[in-house]
């Protein structure tokens, strides 16, 4: 009796389990079909709005027509993507040009509109086009967004405030990203390099001297976007000052100046091996025939991209040919340092 | 005594599809969130990319045994990709068909006198080649080892700080680097990156890239095309937030060489050596308290050939399984660890009972359950109820991922191939997926005695591949 209630009971859920699972996958699949549907008649919609509109952007670069066809709301987003796609790819003039047709198309205020939008996509789009725009009245809105919980909206915002008024933007921009663990480097670093290193020298020095030095390895991804000239100076002021490994190699990678020499010689022999790697290179940046010695020193460390790095210093080292380099290879007694010799002669062709 | 293991069988067999169910559900809102969060950073996709200069050096590693057919093109598409700088390793691994030559021959290769690192043991490397042609191709010749023991050769052999794992038949987008890079570019956490992995078969595929995407005719891999979505789409993209992904596929995964060193590299005693190096790279991180991530790009950025008959499907999937069970057991320490996190209490357990144990609590449960019908312990009404729910859960499943790809990708254009993977996903249920579940008892059954396994080869038809 209990086994036949039980069984009973199994069979009733497994039977509308199995009937639920096939209306459920019914449904998805209804609702499969109607995606594909939408997505037909949304690729159609952006056929025609290519045929019309891709001519006119392309005239758009070197004049602006006079008569411009009507574009339907649900054509914005569309718009946006292709005028921006251009905009990324262009510099100079056609840009001025097709910043006009945007704003005669009243893409100015559509983008903003966007920016109030609750989907990510049409924010993301809305303030990429006025970052494109680069018009005064949005450096509040992008202030605004700078600060957003999203990284994708504040970088984007960072950018914006850049192309508006680049002066200002930098330092905001700097000091809002030693705070952010979010954002990226990457970007950061190309909204850096797009403005310029004329924008960006003075207030990174600035920045840069007055950071403590648990913050400065935050800064070292930028290091490239400023004038090599200015950059020089704070390089060799952190190689004599600051003690992180992190730091110092962020250092040695950038430094070219023979000025930072000494300092560079003294890290050949830090504790850490990354500092002795980047130590090595550095050297074979600036270093001259009188570093030899300390080089071949390097070819025994017990790190293999010690003796690496070190190996490629020395051919680099002025006065090193073909000739001295076997010379050196004969005199070494270190098989590890012969060997790696051996690897960085073929490499740079020189036997 | 038949009527009460029945009885306990309808039960298991019940919380088992209520489990799956509402597990693969589950997985599913996750990655249905993922991608509502990456849609808009995914509109900036189509946007021109300019290099930023901080993309980490990467060296990609390609272990070869008996490839000399395709070798040849698969390297020259390697060294077409798009990336600022990256270094091409193939690792020929004691082949026996003359792909060393081959490679000779075709990159113009001259041995080279490189101070090789033994950071990972390996058996023993008999030489090491650069091209003339391309100054970032080496190739390594070592005695047979097996794909794990290449691997570790060729990360011995690496300089750069990430490492690209890729098979020789992989078919990668010239922007895939790219593309897998970009979790390391935002998260310094980030120890190992894996991508979405495609079937190729159908496809047009010219030196070595994509050309068109399409379906094959052969009905067995219109199958494997529904289970790689479901696997991929859901499986791998609903882990990856939680980071808890518990594998990256062999064809195609960026890792941080320094955090692979450090675990010990490929291990070379498993079938899986993919699975079990994400899953011991969970253990360790975990147990040690270390931050890290480990993601998935949801982007189709590799395509792979699938097996397009039975014996060769068969001896893959009896490998998988061995893998996937070999993985758990060397690192069950993870499974309820006390630092394990969602991995340890989540997605270890979830991967053992629905992946590991799966095929042998479907198929035993319908064999007892078939066993008390003809015994008369149980009607077969009821035994049909079984099967419908079985059925109905594996449509319900496949549904799902193909409304996934629907929203997200879409990429096959055509309705027409839409309407065909919809047919398949009715066939991959109704006798495929028995089937596999069968070949996986059998991989289950070879991990418990324990037979030694091996890389296996596989029949390779490459009918889409073209050169020209």
């Amino acid at each position: 009796m209990d086994y036949a209630a039980h069984s009973d009971l199994l069979l009733r859920l497994a039977w509308w389990g199995g009937i639920g699972a096939l209306a459920l996958t019914f449904l998805l699949l209804t609702q499969g079909v109607l995606l594909r549907a939408q997505l037909m008649l949304r690729q159609r919609r952006e056929r025609r709005f290519n045929e019309t509109w891709r001519p006119i952007m392309a005239q758009a670069l070197f004049e602006i027509p006079d008569s411009l066809p009507r574009l339907p709301a649900r054509s914005i987003r569309q718009f946006l993507q292709l005028w921006i796609h251009l905009m990324e790819l262009l510099r100079g003039e056609g840009t001025r040009n097709l910043t006009r047709l945007a704003v005669a198309c009243g893409m100015d205020r559509a983008a903003r509109a966007c920016v109030e939008k609750r989907s990510m996509t049409d924010r993301v789009l809305g303030l990429l086009a006025l970052t494109h725009m680069a018009q005064e009245r949005d450096w509040e809105l992008m202030l605004d967004h700078l600060g957003q919980e999203n990284p994708l909206l504040s970088q984007i915002a960072a950018r914006g405030l850049t192309h508006i008024r680049p002066r200002e933007a930098i330092p905001l921009i700097l000091a809002q990203s030693v705070q952010r663990k979010d954002w990226s480097s990457v970007r950061i670093a190309n909204i850096l390099e797009e403005a310029g290193p004329d924008a960006v020298t003075a207030p990174f020095l600035q920045f840069a001297t007055q950071l403590p030095s648990e913050q400065i390895p935050l800064l070292l991804p930028y290091l490239h976007t400023i004038h090599e000239t200015e950059l020089q100076p704070l390089l060799f002021y952190w190689l004599q000052t600051e003690q992180s490994p992190e730091v110092l190699v962020g250092c040695l990678k950038a430094v070219r100046d023979p000025l930072a020499l000494p300092a560079v010689r003294r890290l050949a022999g830090h504790a850490d091996w990354a500092v002795r790697v980047h130590a090595a290179s550095a050297l074979g940046r600036i270093g001259l025939e009188e570093d030899r010695a300390r080089l071949v020193a390097l070819l025994s460390d017990r790190e293999w991209w010690v003796r690496y790095r070190a190996a490629q210093a020395l051919v680099s080292l002025p006065g090193m040919n073909a000739v001295a380099l076997r010379a050196l290879q004969a005199g070494l007694t270190d098989p590890y340092g012969r060997d790696i010799l051996a690897q960085v002669s073929v490499e740079r062709g020189l036997v | 005594m038949l009527q009460g293991l029945a009885n306990a069988m309808q039960w298991l067999l019940l919380i088992y599809f209520l489990g799956l169910t509402l597990g693969y559900l589950l997985l599913n809102m996750i990655a249905l969130h993922a991608v509502a969060n990456s849609r808009a950073s995914r509109s900036l996709d189509s946007l021109p990319h300019l290099y930023s200069g901080l993309e980490p050096p990467i060296s990609l590693l390609m272990p070869a045994y008996n490839e000399a057919a395709n070798i040849a093109g698969s390297v020259r598409s390697m060294l077409q990709l798009a990336y600022p700088e990256f270094e091409v390793i193939v690792i020929n691994d004691g082949s026996k068909d003359g792909t060393m030559d081959v490679l000779k021959q075709a990159f113009a290769l001259q041995p080279f006198p490189e101070a090789y690192r033994v950071r990972l043991p390996t058996r023993p490397v008999r030489a090491i080649y650069h091209s003339t042609r391309y100054p970032n191709l080496r190739v390594i010749d070592k005695e047979n080892g097996g794909k794990a023991d290449a691997l570790n050769a060729g990360i011995n052999a690496s300089r750069y700080p990430l490492f690209c794992a890729v098979d020789a038949d992989s078919i990668l987008q010239r922007d895939s680097l790219q593309r897998v890079v970009r979790p390391y570019l935002s998260d310094p956490r980030v120890i190992a990156a894996g991508g979405t992995v495609r079937i190729a078969n159908g496809c047009t595929v010219s030196r070595g890239f994509l050309q068109s995407i399409g379906l094959p005719r052969n009905p067995l891999v219109l199958f494997q095309i529904v289970e790689y979505l479901r696997a991929f789409l859901f499986g791998r993209m609903g882990w990856s937030p939680i980071n808890a992904m518990l594998i990256i596929s062999g064809a195609f995964g960026l890792f941080r060489k320094a955090a692979v060193i450090a675990a010990g590299g490929y291990r070379t005693d498993t079938v899986g050596e993919d699975m079990e190096l994400v899953v011991r790279l969970h253990r360790i991180y975990r147990q040690t308290g270390q931050p890290y991530r480990i993601v998935f790009v949801t982007d189709p950025i590799c395509w792979t050939e699938a097996p397009e008959d039975l014996k060769t499907l068969k001896n893959q999937r009896v490998r998988w399984q061995r893998g996937l069970m070999e993985s758990l057991w060397l690192n069950r320490a993870l499974l309820f660890h006390r630092k394990g996190g969602l991995v340890g209490w989540l997605a270890f357990p979830f991967v053992l009972i629905f992946e590991g144990l799966g095929p042998l609590i479907e198929l035993g449960g319908f064999l007892i359950l078939a066993a008390a019908a003809l015994g008369g312990a149980i009607s077969w009404p009821a035994f049909g109820a079984f099967l419908l729910l079985a059925i109905g859960v594996g449509l319900l499943l496949s549904a799902s991922a193909l409304l996934l790809e629907e929203i997200t990708f879409h990429v096959y254009p055509r309705p027409a191939q839409v309407a065909r993977l919809y047919l398949a996903m009715l066939g991959e249920n109704i006798g495929f997926r028995q089937l596999n579940s069968w070949w996986r008892l059998l991989g289950l059954w070879r991990w418990f005695i324990g037979t030694k396994g091996h890389w296996g080869e596989m029949q390779r038809s490459a009918k889409w591949q073209s050169d020209k």
